[in-house]
């Protein structure tokens, strides 16, 4: 005999299916009926949807720009999140009676969670692949009561709209006292910086750009004047000299010793001779002293009158020497004068340095506070375009409705379904079970191992005591589904319904009718 | 052989006509009193013809002990072989057929049927194998339990379980006294014996040999069939199979794998295997006849 090597036997699934029919006849229609019983006792879910259209802003943006720019898709993903809060959801809840038995039982997390599942937010989108724009959004909800349904949908509809307003103008009026606090920020730096220049200037008044030409005007003065001043001096120098030299004349001409004044002076020179060799105490130079100062005196008072012409030349000459004086002072003044101007041309263009810098920066400031000032303003505008709702705004196109058909449980799927599990449960179970039996099945399959088909096949003998029970076994099964059959129908005639109704009430349910 | 020729012709011949005949015949045929036989069905038949042919072997059986069984019994304990009314018998017929062709074409007496796993019915098939065997006029069957854990043979035939295999090896050589006969013509038993010791080895030991010998020797003409234990359990079977000319294998369909097949024939490797019979077989059970290619 040859073996054969196959990998594993493989499975006869016809076979299988045939031996394990009667499992098959027995479980298969108990699970159909308990399938369409649960189907048809699915209590029914209504669901009411308003529709909320996204009006886009009425007044160009050119004119007036709306301070809200964000996607309106992410806008109500945020108006949402803000709507179904645990707050707002439970006392929709409560205010409904929604979930009022389970009160209990349920912790509030998963009462908020089915309050969440049982809402509807579905954008309403429009576009090309690229840009998905949301022009409108439907809000809605689900519950066993369609009243109910349709009431807590506009609940939230409203809800969303308010919402909508609320941050919007909030928005708004937040961008304006913002801009208007930095305004005012940069105002009060303006300020500053305007001081700053003004005693910037104060400090340094005497050196000011723009007294440049002023004080080369002046210094131009002030030389010419000190020029005029030297030319005059001169003038006056000479003729001092000239006077003098008249004087000089004049009192040389009568410059004639008078005998007093021979004396005076033989005294003078006797006294001077006598002084190099004796002290002073000598009495000899003491009478000398005597003589001289009495002579002194008397020739002072014994003037020889003067001519007038000499007395109007020591005049003249005295006046032009305190003319001259005078003039020399002026010319000190002037030249003090001109020093000073240079010094402050001098300082003028490092002054000017300073203030440039200052300016720019008040310019600057400038700039920057007007800029501010004008966003305000565009701010401002804003929060009007929001205050009479002419900026882009949610408006209900078609409110929630009373819905008169449930849209859960589909029932006619669902009973597919059952249908489809029912049959294919048992059926998937007995093939799993084919599928791991290895044991041998069939003269094929033993030929398969073995190489040789067996010699003979011997079918399974039983005896008379197995005959009897599988039989009564099979009595007593068809027997008791009969009887359960019967039960039921009749236990739900009497107690329940009548069958009558009950199947158009059925029937119903399934929309056929 | 002429004189058993014609003989058996005669007897199927008289068959047909007598089968409701069942008056045992006074002559030498000695028949068996205790047997029960049903005169008002139909349905009941004997199991053997009373008006065998006069053959040399006699079936009274002198030494041996008889404990007939009726055949209502055998039917409740599924031995069904006997029965010719029984559509269930036809496959242990064509077997029979298979098996002894294979054994005479090659002068083989002893046969041994084991299969891979217990519970697989290798028992009842060698029960009803004998049977069937014991139904062909030219041959006797010595049918032995050599499945000496559990013993199975007796309960078939509803015989209460007395000394046999495991009292030989423990010393008792008394192998006629040992024998049983239920009632069938030409079919003898020998019980594994109701000793208590364990039975660990048992077929390995040297009294096993001699018993077969002694078997082989004295019971020349029988063809001998052993029911081993099965072949997985432990390996008493192949230390046993030496003893035999020839070997048979049942295989349980639903229960026996691939695997488990394999292991055995791997063990019947080295000896004559004349083939394997499907058990508890659906496609038997819906009367599908089988023909070997």
């Amino acid at each position: 005999m040859e073996y054969e090597d196959s990998n594993t036997v493989s499975p006869n699934y016809l076979a299988m299916l045939l031996r394990h029919k009667w499992f098959l006849v027995i479980s298969i229609p108990p699970l159909i009926f308990i399938s369409s019983v649960i189907v048809v006792l699915l209590p029914p879910v209504y669901q009411s949807i308003g529709v909320v259209l996204v009006e886009t802003q009425q007044i160009p943006q050119d004119f007036v720009r709306a301070t809200i720019n964000s996607v309106v898709s992410e806008r109500i993903e945020i108006i949402k999140q803000r709507v179904m809060t645990r707050q707002r959801l439970s006392a929709i809840a409560d205010k409904y009676g929604l979930f009022a038995d389970k009160k209990d039982s349920y912790p509030v997390s998963r009462i908020m969670q089915e309050m969440r599942d049982s809402t509807v937010v579905d954008l309403v989108n429009t576009g090309g692949n690229r840009s998905l724009v949301t022009i409108a959004f439907k809000v809605g909800f689900e519950a066993r009561n369609p009243s109910v349904a349709q009431a807590v949908a506009n609940d939230l509809i409203t809800l969303f709209l308010s919402e909508n307003i609320r941050s919007r103008t909030e928005s708004a009026s937040e961008t304006t006292e913002f801009l208007e606090s930095e305004a005012d920020k940069l105002k009060t730096q303006l300020d500053a910086t305007e001081t700053l220049i003004v005693e910037f200037k104060q400090g340094n008044k005497d050196s000011l750009p723009e007294h440049l030409t002023l004080y080369m005007d002046i210094l131009g003065r002030s030389e010419k004047q000190f020029q005029d001043l030297e030319r005059e001096q001169r003038s006056l120098e000479e003729q001092q000299e000239l006077l003098e030299v008249q004087l000089a004349s004049i009192q040389d001409s009568s410059l004639e010793e008078t005998p007093g004044q021979k004396k005076l002076s033989a005294l003078k020179e006797q006294y001077a001779s006598l002084n190099l060799n004796y002290q002073s105490n000598y009495p000899t130079l003491l009478e000398l002293e005597r003589q001289i100062e009495g002579l002194e005196a008397s020739s002072a008072s014994a003037i020889v009158p003067v001519s007038m012409f000499e007395i109007e030349v020591e005049t003249k000459l005295v006046a032009s020497r305190s003319q001259l004086e005078a003039l020399l002072k002026q010319k000190e003044k002037s030249l003090q004068k001109m020093e000073d101007l240079e010094a402050q041309i001098i300082r003028v263009p490092e002054i000017e340095r300073g203030l440039l810098a200052l300016n720019r920066d008040h310019e600057n400031t400038r700039t920057r506070y007007e800029s501010t000032v004008s966003k305000r303003m565009e701010a401002e505008m804003a929060e009007s375009l929001e205050q009479s709702r002419k900026a882009e705004r949610f408006s209900i196109i078609e409110p929630p409705i009373l819905p008169d058909k449930p849209i859960k449980p589909k029932r006619a799927q669902l009973l597919m379904a059952g249908l489809g599990a029912s049959i294919f449960g048992p059926f998937g179970l007995v093939l799993l079970l084919g599928m791991t039996d290895q044991s041998v099945r069939g003269s094929k399959e033993l030929r398969a191992i073995i190489g040789e088909a067996p010699l003979v096949m011997v079918p399974y003998i039983s005896n008379s005591s197995e005959d009897r029970i599988q039989r009564r076994i099979f009595i007593y099964l068809a027997v008791a589904l009969v009887l359960c059959g019967l039960g039921a129908l009749a236990g739900v005639h009497f107690l329940y319904q009548p069958l009558d109704l009950l199947v158009y009430r059925v029937l119903g349910r399934f929309e056929f009718l | 052989m002429e004189r058993l020729k014609k003989a058996i012709e005669k007897a199927k011949a008289e068959q047909k006509t007598s089968e409701l005949e069942v008056t045992p015949s006074q002559n030498e045929l000695e028949v068996y009193p205790e047997q029960e036989v049903k005169l008002s069905s139909e349905k009941t038949q004997p199991m053997v013809s009373r008006d065998t042919a006069k053959v040399q072997d006699s079936w009274t059986y002198r030494e041996t002990r008889v404990e007939p069984v009726s055949q209502e019994t055998l039917r409740q304990n599924r031995v069904i072989a006997g029965d010719k009314s029984d559509a269930r018998s036809n496959p242990f017929h064509m077997l029979r057929t298979q098996v002894l062709q294979k054994m005479r074409d090659n002068g083989w007496r002893t046969l041994a049927i084991s299969a891979p796993t217990p519970k697989a019915g290798k028992s009842l098939v060698s029960v009803n194998l004998a049977i069937s065997i014991a139904m062909d006029v030219n041959q006797t069957v010595l049918l032995v339990d050599m499945d000496l854990r559990r013993p199975s043979i007796h309960k078939y035939f509803s015989i209460s379980p007395s000394e046999g295999v495991q009292d030989y090896v423990n010393g008792k050589h008394d192998l006629p006294k040992m024998l049983i006969n239920p009632g069938i013509d030409r079919l003898v038993l020998l019980p594994g014996g109701n000793s208590t010791l364990h039975s660990a080895e048992l077929l390995s030991t040297p009294q096993i040999a001699d018993l077969v010998k002694e078997l082989r020797e004295r019971y020349e003409s029988r063809i001998i069939i052993f029911d081993m234990p099965p072949m997985l359990v432990a390996d008493d079977v192949m230390v046993f199979l030496p003893y035999v000319d020839c070997s048979l294998l049942v295989v349980e369909e639903g229960s026996n794998t691939k695997e488990e097949i394999q292991k055995s024939l791997f063990m019947l490797e080295n000896f004559p295997l004349i083939g394997t019979v499907l058990n508890k077989a659906e496609e038997a059970s819906q009367n599908l006849v089988y023909y070997q290619d």
